[in-house]
């Protein structure tokens, strides 16, 4: 696994761990990251079960995981944080886990042990350090109902979990973390986002706040980041491109199933817009 | 349990130890199906001591209509309700069933999480050699220690619980015996009891019928324990064999007392 320095000032440091090249072919590559300031660090989406020793294995070549006293999960899935109890090991004792308060029930599957503490639907501030506070920013129903993202207006850095997410193909050689290209990045994250996004209004006020906030770069959680003038075409690009792809399922679904309101009902389930 | 402090993570131990967690992994997985299998065979057991409670509710109703003639089938029928009680009881331990699928699921989840716990400490070598990563390297140490513990409690609960219910297969064997005696005293009362020999071959017919299912669910059970208790020693041998290398010998022993 790889570590990819994101920004450096002093002892503040966003570090990218990913582009894990031994793990399982079955297995999404995810980054997981980390954020260093004034001796305490946070770490965004530890990863699953599956990439524990690697991710492990690289992070202490930079920090001390003592150091490690936040842990937030963007969001619910397994990719995110099933390795949670295995991260409680090695930690610092106590330390704080930020996840969305609706889905603490469900990520305690995970791990029932842990104590998380609820990050409202608004979002929360975390100090890091006296220089350095992070902010929790909403990203709900985008793709999961709960999601959040985490910024560092010092930094301008915003890790935007699954938005901005890219499926780059293992046979693609990519020379780094950031976007080169963008225009020949936008292959890599369309089906992501047309399939994964589901609705318009979270999508265009998660553009809107984000415009506001004008970071300078974006780290998702899979594949590469976006800085400088990509981080604004990303923005733009977002903004127009058609998502949820996965209703028009509906139309084409139980086509086969004999029933009266059968040719009704998928007229109408084609017809739906989210 | 405590970590000994002298974390070794040296590659050759590693792969000893990863290579045993994946028998211990293979041996839990081949262990699930006899628990189904145990307890697909014991959930007859409440029907058919519910069936045996009805046969001798209504034989004993037989009995005293037959009234002289029927006194010994009675006494033999009250003494068949006694049998339907340690059923009974037998029934309320087969909560045990959850109690071994948890322990079963509780070692899987440690031994898998342990595999991982040993793979992240052969990728934290190379930060050890460079004098770093002591502190996690005790972490891991002390998280190894952790899961060997939660390991050797629940495959001692397996070893624990499979021994409770082979005693409790004995209990059926037993009663399988009992009733089947009962039903042949109760044949023996039918050939001298005039009008009412019908309704007693009856009764005695369909007691060795239900005798009959318990004495298959009880095979059944006895064949699937005996197939689990070697797998669950087979378990404690394997995680023996890492903790007598570690030197960590309480673990071992106390599965094997358990």
């Amino acid at each position: 696994m790889r570590c990819f320095p994101l920004f450096a000032e002093g002892d503040h440091r966003w570090l990218l761990f990913g582009q894990d090249s031994h793990r399982a072919r079955a297995v999404v590559d995810s980054n997981q990251v980390v954020v260093c300031a004034g001796g305490s660090a946070m770490l965004l989406d530890p990863g699953g079960m599956e990439i524990f020793p690697m991710v492990v294995g690289s992070i202490v070549h930079e920090i001390d995981l003592g150091a490690v006293r936040h842990l937030f999960l963007s969001h619910q899935d397994p990719d995110v944080g099933s390795a949670l109890p295995l991260w409680r090991k090695v930690i610092a004792p106590g330390a704080s886990i930020y996840v969305a308060g609706l889905w603490i029930p469900y990520v305690a599957h995970f791990d029932a042990d842990a104590g998380f503490t609820p990050i409202p639907d608004v979002g929360m501030e975390v100090v890091l350090s006296p220089q350095v506070t992070l902010h929790m920013l909403p990203a709900h129903y985008l793709h999961s109902s709960a999601a959040f993202c985490v910024y560092d207006s010092r930094a301008r850095m915003l890790f935007s979990g699954d938005i901005g997410a890219a499926a780059i193909p293992a046979e693609v050689e990519t020379h780094g973390i950031w976007v080169e290209d963008f225009a020949k990045h936008i292959p890599y994250m369309t089906g992501f986002h047309q399939r994964y996004l589901g609705s318009r209004k979270a999508r265009d006020a998660w553009v809107a706040m984000v415009g506001r906030i004008a970071p300078d770069a974006i780290v998702p959680q899979h594949g590469l980041a976006l800085r400088g003038p990509d981080v604004g075409r990303f923005l733009d690009w977002l903004s127009g491109l058609a998502i949820g792809s996965g209703i028009e399922a509906y139309g084409r679904a139980g086509a086969g199933i004999s029933g009266a309101g059968n040719a009704r009902a998928a007229a109408r389930a084609g017809g739906g817009t989210c | 349990m405590e970590a000994t402090g002298d974390a070794d993570f040296s590659e050759v131990r590693v792969k000893r130890y990863r290579s045993v967690l994946r028998q211990i992994d293979v041996r839990l997985v081949k262990l699930f199906p006899e628990v189904n299998r145990i307890n697909g065979a014991m959930g007859k057991l409440a029907g058919l001591s519910e069936d045996l409670r009805i046969l001798s509710l209504n034989a004993e109703l037989a009995a005293g209509r037959a009234g002289p003639r029927g006194v010994a089938v009675r006494a033999l029928t009250q003494y068949t309700r006694g049998l339907v009680g340690r059923l009974r009881d037998l029934n309320q331990d087969t909560l045990d069933f959850n109690g071994l699928y948890r322990h079963c699921t509780v070692t899987l989840r440690a031994v898998r999480h342990l595999r991982q716990v040993e793979t992240a400490a052969a990728s934290i070598g190379t930060a050890l050699q460079a004098g770093g990563a002591r502190q996690v390297a005790a972490a891991l140490d002390q998280a190894r220690s952790d899961y060997l513990g939660e390991i050797a409690a629940h495959v001692g609960g397996i070893t624990a619980t499979t021994a409770r219910l082979i005693k409790m297969v004995k209990v059926v064997d037993d009663v399988v015996a009992q009733a089947e005696s009962i039903a042949t005293n109760i044949a023996a009362e039918a050939v001298t009891a005039g009008i009412h020999r019908e309704e007693f071959t009856s009764v005695a017919e369909t007691m060795r019928r239900y005798v009959e299912e318990l004495r298959r669910m009880s095979d059944r059970v006895d064949k699937a324990l005996r197939q689990a208790r070697r797998s669950s020693k087979g378990l404690v041998e394997a995680l023996a064999t890492i903790v007598d290398s570690d030197g960590r010998g309480g673990v071992a022993t106390a599965a094997e007392a358990a």
